[in-house]
């Protein structure tokens, strides 16, 4: 993406962000299997969020069906 | 984005390596891991600290991967990623806000874990004061600093990571430029400000 051009930095402005482009610069080390570890971690998370999302939409669908038969009782009475 | 996957029609694109993750390439994802790791650690080390970027990175990249299926790419994947980056590094900070920096820490170099060529050293060392410098700065500041001047990226994508209006971006980089020098000036250290 592009910026409208901005106005010339004062010279103590342009000083500051040299530094932070030094900083910038600098990628910190990550331990060795940084990826290794985060795919296994992906993996485990997707193979129990499948079940949990079923075992969600059950819980849900039983509330739902609840809700009814609770309703239906209150408006048997009412009638 | 590399220059190379622009270019060469054999690499794949990220919004490519997305789809394939949401359908269970989990090789995938892991292109996406390697292409972006490095952007995200460093963000994340600057708004967490070093110490906190593996954990939080590693979160990031989580909590994109379950969210992979909202990517609508029509903004850069990078940039998407970027946001859930910096909220889970906000997050962090919001749970560690009981500890609060000592100044006196702020102008103490941590000792170097290893011999290096003094050159490398002083400019690891002088690296260090300024994460610790932008460490004292509020997250808000400290977030713009490291987008725009320490990483490079454009406006829009910084009102795009950090949900703020583009005036307000520009606005606030200026403070945080401003406060960010004001923090070098009432320093012993010589930072070549003129």
């Amino acid at each position: 993406m592009s910026d409208t051009p901005d106005p010339p930095p004062e010279p103590a402005e342009s000083r500051a962000i040299e530094l932070l482009r030094l900083v910038g610069s600098q990628t910190p080390a990550v331990g060795a299997g940084y990826t290794t570890r985060l795919i296994t971690r992906a993996r485990a998370q997707a193979a129990i969020a499948a079940p949990l999302r079923a075992i969600g939409g059950l819980v849900a669908a039983l509330a739902s069906a609840l809700g009814h038969a609770v309703r239906a009782t209150r408006e048997g009475r009412h009638s | 984005m590399s220059p190379n996957q622009a270019t060469d029609p054999s690499v794949p694109q990220d919004a490519q390596l997305v789809r394939l993750t949401t359908e269970g390439d989990l090789r995938a994802f892991e292109q996406l891991v390697e292409r972006h790791r490095d952007v995200v650690v460093r963000v994340a080390a600057r708004i967490v600290g070093t110490q906190d970027a593996e954990d939080v990175s590693q979160d990031a990249f989580l909590r994109a991967f379950h969210r992979l299926g909202a990517f609508r790419g029509d903004a850069p994947f990078h940039a998407w990623l970027l946001r859930i980056a910096h909220n889970a590094a906000l997050d962090h900070l919001a749970r560690k806000r009981a500890e609060p920096v000592d100044p006196e820490d702020l102008d103490e170099p941590e000792a170097p874990s290893q011999r290096a060529p003094a050159e490398r050293l002083e400019v690891r060392e002088r690296i260090e004061r300024l994460e610790r410098k932008l460490r004292a700065l509020s997250p808000q500041h400290r977030v713009v600093l490291v987008l725009r001047d320490a990483e490079g990226l454009s406006y829009e994508e910084i009102a795009e990571i950090t949900s703020t209006p583009l005036g307000s971006v520009k606005g606030r980089l200026h403070r945080a430029r401003r406060e960010f020098i004001d923090m070098l000036r009432a320093n012993t250290y010589d930072w070549e400000l003129s």
